[in-house]
């Protein structure tokens, strides 16, 4: 070791490589005595179970949590659907034949389909050939008393999503589809499947986390001819949480059915005390379980898809001019104000010149001098003209967002939820969110339209229901929701003191009561006996887009301390909110009124 | 004598002509790679039969540049790199930190860093550099008191948090082997190795069966009584320290392992339990090897192997389609080779001159026995998965680019011996 100090002072160490000579010995014997063991000992078995793939792998697919309404109504479960395949190449052409007939005779269907399906099937290398979808019970029973006539032919059956009700609250519920091959190579880390399914829109896809379940297999040997010999491990796939809607299906299903002369339109009914929705619907409407479909015939899919009139767009959550129902945001924006005290008094005018036009009064007349409310109850465009001219455009603007305007209702679905619009000076000045910065001034004539709901405005019949709720409540502003359960560490926000003078609630909420006593919303009781005092507000709106007018009517009752608050909202309905809208929400107050 | 101290003396970056010995090309250290390489070219071929992937074909072409990498390396004394250890350190820590704003994630973790057209994966260059920067800390002075563990434990700790938190469990349980491997060949008593690492066992035992542990704890603090000065100081810390691991170990479970890291914990211990995922793997693995028998199947004939029924069988389990191709005569080959390897470059870091290039070494051998054992443990179905893969074998461009420079560094420290040696 003389020359070990070269380059310092440093006395070289004591090196005992015998402890790491042991460890390699040690360990490289053990892996050559279990090499031995595997593949000199054991090498017969294993070799049997290399040639003949003993080891299979039953995947055995989680049952995804049911959907109920309220009341325990089952809104999405599960069943089990059989189809009938094929494996080509255990079938050679010839007993194709055969079985074609046979099979075509058996089931009772043409066997032009089967030989369709089986040459797609050919021509696409399939390893395995759907030769019908969705057997019946019967179908299954007539194929296994004659399976063994038929080698290499199988019935697979798969667990699906089944929605009893078909198309109602079909945008609440949402739907499933398989998931895509880039989204596999992401999901798969959290345990799902090729071929799997995955919540796309709505409650299936809000609470996929929790509704899902857990995939669970069994590795089992089997023997040369294929029967099961032994499991070597299993883990029992986990059911997924069901989850409990808000709805109530028989509000829901009178909600539809008001729906249905309708060219288009939204209905919300929801408990305005703390926000909880009982009905939502939007048509036009869709079957979902056209999703658990395995082919899904191209004209189906394209009047989903393609269609103009947009079946999968909830309108419910999608914006629109309010009109008149508005007007209860620019009352509370003049009496908050101070210049407007809840005493004023306003001559009405058959029409008021802002900018270049003058804004009619709807009866071309005026209402002479009224009150707040005695305005809501006529609906008087001309008195708010003269608020929201005097308050400006920012201090509605500042009412509506505490009313929750222009921002997410805070509904679970909120995938398909717009915010809206409401105009601001800001918003003017940055270009309308279509032109130039600086280009778009607010104008004298867009205080008109922002007074009373129009083009400036736009709104989602959910954002309605919880502005009036916050009306009808005393002031609390709720937070829309579809079930009491949490989602992924959400819990449902607790109602919201609003900052607002209560006495100007009140006042608005008198307003609201005179209109359904005296006014536009009078005919909320016809025909219909002991209903408790309704409030309500109608609405007759110029689409902005440029279709016929929309027409809505929102009310709540009891009007002191409401239970149940409804929007109906019918879209490009021309005619009058009372006239449209109305009738859809007396048929509901019926329906709630019995139960 | 005077002749030796000019090699040191003289500024040349390269060793004289005279001090090389052309026979390196041939060493052993170098030769057997280069066979593992061409093996396993054939099996990731194998593997890979279906799909115009061209990855054998990178392999062999990586192992072949490795070969001239380590040859060209072996020309430079060792001595030279000093100056350049410390901006290494931290270039590798740099590209360690980059990884969780740029890396690229794979299965869960980031590990890899793109740089333009090609990317890496920083971790593998993270263990060379430790072993570098260990080395230069360790060559001074051995290791005779806790305080001489200060510097050394608070180089490793920086990469090695980082390359866990990746995460990266297998490289960071390298990074630990090492430098413990790296410690004892300073003179660190075996005793301390063991009360430190013994620290799995203490957490195991929490979990299994806490009661064992009112044996073991004591038993521990009598090992650092026998081995250390200050016995009775060192008998506490270490109960402390123990203890402190056993009320820790339900913490890290649950809030340091990733999912999938507990997954391959249990199914260790419990092959099945999860039938689906990694059980399936590990017994199709099995499965692979032994059927492959005395002979095997023949190169490029495995069965198994090539309708790819063991996931990751060019990376990890590359020993599988080895076994069930070339049979148990294959695999004895490679341990072997294997063997051989080790062996050399322990008699290389024994007779190395200076502390500095035997450290080095003995870092290097430790890496890469500490990888092999733990691969072939797993694909053998006698250790649990980690994902560490076999040097040289295993397809991974980084890391065999990394073994080769290892290589290359060993074959400069036997250079030096054998130019000492034949004056």
């Amino acid at each position: 070791m003389k020359n070990s100090n070269l380059n310092n002072n440093t006395p070289t160490f004591k090196r005992e490589p015998l402890v790491i000579y042991l460890i390699t010995s040690f360990t490289f014997l053990l892996i050559l005595l279990r090499l031995i063991f595997l593949q000199l000992l054991n090498h017969d078995n294993y070799k049997k179970m290399s040639d003949e793939n003993r080891i299979r792998l039953l995947a055995t697919q989680p049952i995804r949590g049911r959907i109920i309404d309220k009341n325990g109504l089952i809104l999405a479960d599960n069943r089990l659907r059989y189809s009938l395949i094929i494996k080509p190449q255990y079938v050679d052409e010839n007993e194709w034949q055969k079985y074609k007939s046979e099979i075509s005779k058996l089931l009772n269907i043409s066997s032009d389909s089967l030989q369709r399906k089986y040459s797609d099937g050919i021509k696409n290398k399939n390893f395995s050939i759907t030769l019908l979808d969705d057997l019946t019970v019967d179908q299954v029973i007539k194929f296994k008393e004659n399976e063994n006539s038929l080698n290499g032919v199988e019935i697979l059956s798969r667990i699906i999503r089944n929605y009893p009700y078909k198309n109602i609250a079909s945008h609440v519920i949402g739907y499933t589809q398989p998931i895509t091959d880039s989204e596999f190579s992401i999901l798969s880390k959290k345990g799902y499947k090729l071929n799997d399914s995955i919540g796309r829109t709505g409650i299936e896809y809000v609470f996929e986390d929790q509704i899902r379940g857990e995939w669970g297999g069994e590795m089992i040997e089997v023997n040369s001819s294929g029967t099961f010999v032994k499991s070597v491990g299993i883990k029992p796939s986990k059911q997924g949480k069901d989850v409990e809607l808000t709805i109530d299906m028989n509000l829901q299903l009178v909600a539809e059915e008001v729906l249905k002369d309708k060219k288009a339109g939204a209905i919300v009914v929801m408990d305005p005390r703390d926000g909880a929705i009982r009905a939502m619907a939007s048509k036009p409407t869709f079957d979902l379980n056209f999703f658990s479909k395995d082919f899904k015939p191209q004209k189906e899919y394209d009047s989903l898809f393609n269609s103009p009139t947009k079946p999968l767009f909830n309108r419910a959550l999608n914006a629109y001019d309010p009109g008149s129902v508005w007007k209860i945001v620019t009352a509370i924006a003049g009496l908050e104000s101070g210049s407007f005290p809840p005493e004023t008094l306003l001559e009405t005018k058959p029409c008021i010149t802002y900018g270049s036009q003058c804004f009619r009064e709807h009866n071309d007349l005026g209402f002479g001098t009224i009150g707040y409310e005695d305005a809501l109850r006529v609906s008087s465009n001309t008195f708010f003209y003269q608020i929201g001219y005097g308050v400006g455009v920012d201090a509605i603007y500042d009412v509506s967002k505490k009313l929750g305007f222009a921002s997410l209702s805070g509904i679970e679905i909120s995938e398909q939820e717009n915010i809206g619009l409401v105009a601001s000076s800001k918003w003017a000045k940055e270009g309308r969110g279509w032109g130039e910065p600086g280009r778009t001034p607010w104008v004298p004539e867009d205080i008109a339209s922002m007074s009373i709901g129009q083009f400036v405005v736009q709104v989602t019949p959910i954002q309605l229901a919880r502005a009036y709720a916050a009306i009808a409540n005393g002031g609390y502003l709720v937070t829309p929701h579809l079930s009491k359960q949490k989602r992924q560490g959400v819990t449902i926000q607790e109602p919201k003191k609003i900052d607002i003078d209560p006495i100007n609630i009140e006042l608005v909420k008198n307003g609201l009561r005179k209109v359904v006593e005296s006014g536009t919303g009078v005919s909320i009781n016809y025909g219909v006996s002991n209903l408790p005092p309704v409030s309500g507000k109608t609405g007759t709106a110029e689409d902005g887009e440029g279709g016929s007018d929309h027409a809505w009517f929102v009310c709540f009752t009891p009007s002191d301390k409401s239970e149940l608050l409804i929007v109906a909202f019918a879209q490009n309905t021309p005619g009058g909110g009372s006239v449209h809208a109305l009738p859809m929400a007396r048929e509901i107050l019926k329906v709630w009124n019995k139960n | 004598m005077v002749n030796r101290i000019s090699l040191i003396k003289n500024k040349r970056f390269f060793y004289k002509k005279d001090k090389i010995d052309r026979k390196i090309v041939f060493s052993p250290l170098v030769v057997i790679p280069l066979v593992l390489v061409f093996i396993s070219s054939i099996l990731i071929k194998s593997v890979q039969r279906e799909f115009v992937q061209s990855d054998f074909f990178n392999h062999f072409f990586t192992g072949l540049l490795g070969y001239f990498l380590a040859i060209f390396i072996s020309y430079i004394p060792i001595e030279r790199i000093r100056k350049y250890l410390i901006p290494f350190y931290f270039c590798s820590l740099v590209s360690l930190l980059l990884i969780y704003f740029f890396g690229i994630s794979f299965y869960g973790a980031q590990r890899w860093l793109s740089l333009g057209i090609f990317s890496f994966q920083p971790s593998e260059v993270a263990k060379l550099s430790t072993i570098l920067i260990l080395a230069f800390v360790l060559e001074r002075k051995s290791i005779s008191s806790i305080k001489d563990l200060i510097l050394p434990f608070s180089i490793v700790i920086i990469p090695w948090l980082l390359i866990f938190f990746q995460p990266d469990l297998g490289t960071s349980l390298v990074l630990i082997v090492l430098t413990f491997v790296m410690l004892y060949w300073c003179q660190m008593p075996i005793e301390w190795i063991f009360i430190l690492t013994f620290c799995i066992f203490t957490s195991i035992f929490y979990l299994v069966s806490p009661y064992l542990l009112i044996v073991w704890i004591p038993l521990m603090g009598y090992l650092a009584y026998r081995s250390t000065q200050k016995k009775i100081i060192c008998s506490v810390l270490t109960i402390v320290l123990h203890t402190l691991v056993s009320q820790l170990t339900p913490i890290i479970w649950e809030f340091g392992l990733k999912d999938y890291q507990k997954d391959r914990l249990i199914l260790f211990l419990d092959p099945g339990r999860d039938p689906l995922g990694g059980g399936y793997h590990l017994l199709q693995s099995k499965i692979a090897i032994g059927s492959g028998g005395l002979l095997g199947t023949g190169l490029l004939n495995g069965k198994l192997t090539n309708l790819q029924f063991i996931p990751e069988q060019h990376t990890d389990f590359i020993f599988s389609a080895l076994g069930e191709e070339l049979g148990f005569l294959g695999c004895v080959l490679v341990l072997f080779l294997f063997f051989t390897l080790i062996s050399q470059l322990v008699k290389v870091s024994k007779n190395a001159r200076t502390n500095f290039e035997s450290l080095i070494v003995i870092g290097i051998t430790s890496t890469f026995l500490f990888q092999i054992i733990i691969n072939l443990f797993m694909t053998i179905g006698l250790g649990p998965v980690t994902g560490i893969p076999l040097p040289f074998m295993s397809y991974g461009r980084t890391s065999l680019l990394i073994n080769f420079i290892c290589i290359g560094l060993a074959l400069s420290a036997l250079n030096r011996t054998r130019s000492l040696r034949n004056k």
